[in-house]
């Protein structure tokens, strides 16, 4: 939905300018899931309400639904209308023109989603992307999308990248840094167990989200200081990452495996990580076939969102 | 390639969107003036394949909706406005963290 109908112009202009847009993920309502249970009420609601009236309805699907809560038209993914831009859009205009509703401008401003606001303010907030990339001539980039992006041609996991937000306590983020005193020669190994805390990130776009089903076979990082400049330390990164993640739920023994490359700059007092970058070097993902899917990941350090 | 990855696609609905601090670039993309020439072309190729493959603007389109944050908010909006309610509902990581 989002490669498709959710990135198409004329879909967005019409949920913003007169319908209320929200969505709820059904992992989210599962029970101990963080839906609150008057969110899964309603979900459920409207779903019966939906079957009730004798329209389509499934656990993913798109409901049109009066201001009252009494679903009109329902567009479940497969029956090929919701993820098609086209179809979606003439559903919606059909219910505009039933419910007689005007435009008007959105009711929620659009804002993009800056990652969670950190538990201390002592925390480094990192940013971790992912995404598949192909070759052109001697350099692997991101697919080029810009011609599919919005229709029903772009669904497909390939066509947008992935996002995670990490928070590193400063009882983790120090565990990055050398336990003794630093040199312009100094070298180290930065702890391995808060270094998963973003390598498990580092898979491509796949259904499956789930980190405790990731296995790491192989991490090693090791650091070495480059510079020291006004109390300023910057050390180059090097590691090794082989983790095995299920593209589905169920094992499908495909893996992660690449090299890392990123510099870390950090106070010589050890008082902050300034800047941390890390970045994928030739990492593939698969194993199950005997295509080896190339992709890229990258890890920054961010501001936290006020 | 590419046709390989359709064989996965299911329901896309993966992520998007950066938030990076202009601050965070300029910083991340300058290279000291000490380090060897090798070390400062290598910090140079990890800032721009860092830069490189974050979201663009055009995969960045789901932003420009104006989401309600929940059901509770979206009918009493509706209420409120007398517009109808466009409710996604959907399996995996929820579509505001931007991965699935």
């Amino acid at each position: 939905m989002r490669t498709s109908s959710f990135s198409n112009a004329k879909v967005i202009d019409l949920l913003n300018g007169y319908f209320v847009p929200v969505h709820i993920s059904n992992d989210d309502c599962r029970e101990g899931g963080p839906a609150p249970p008057e969110e899964r009420e309603l979900r459920d609601r409207i779903y019966r309400a939906a079957l009730e009236a004798g329209l389509d309805a499934g656990t993913v699907c798109a409901y049109l639904v009066t201001p009252e809560g009494r679903p009109v038209a329902t567009a479940p993914l497969n029956r090929d209308v919701a993820a098609d831009p086209v179809k979606l859009a003439e559903l919606m205009e059909r219910v505009i023109r039933e419910l007689g509703v005007t435009k008007g401008e959105p009711l929620v401003r659009p804002l993009p989603y800056k990652g969670p606001k950190p538990v201390s303010p002592d925390s480094l907030m990192v940013h971790v992307v992912t995404r598949y990339l192909e070759r052109k001539g001697e350099e692997l980039v991101p697919y080029d999308v810009s011609a599919s992006l919005g229709t029903k041609q772009a669904i497909g996991w390939g066509n947008l990248p992935s996002e995670s937000w990490i928070e590193l306590g400063k009882d983790d983020w120090l565990k990055l840094l050398p336990a003794d005193d630093i040199g312009t020669d100094t070298a180290w190994q930065p702890d391995t167990k808060v270094a998963a805390m973003m390598l498990h990130h580092f898979y491509p776009p796949t259904e499956n989200t789930d980190l405790a089903k990731n296995r790491m076979d192989e991490l090693a990082l090791s650091a070495k200081v480059e510079s020291i400049d006004d109390g300023v330390v910057r050390a180059r990164v090097d590691g090794h990452l082989r983790m095995k993640h299920h593209f589905y739920h169920d094992d499908d023994n495909n893996f992660v495996t690449t090299d890392v490359v990123g510099y870390l700059e950090f106070d010589a007092g050890k008082k902050g990580i300034r800047s941390l970058v890390l970045v994928t070097d030739g990492a593939t993902y698969g194993g199950n076939t005997d295509f080896l899917h190339p992709f890229g990941a990258a890890v920054r350090s961010v501001a936290p969102p006020k | 390639m590419k046709s390989n990855l359709m064989v996965f696609a299911v329901a896309s609905c993966c992520g998007l969107a950066a938030w990076i601090n202009p601050g965070e670039i300029d910083r991340t993309c300058r290279v000291l003036g000490s380090e060897p020439e090798a070390s400062q072309h290598d910090a140079a190729r990890v800032h721009r394949r860092a830069a490189d493959w974050q979201p663009t603007r055009e995969e960045r389109a789901f932003d420009e909706i104006g989401w309600a944050k929940d059901i509770r908010e979206a009918l009493r909006l509706a209420k409120q406005h007398g517009r109808p309610v466009f409710l996604f509902t959907y399996d995996g990581a929820n579509l505001t963290c931007y991965r699935c």
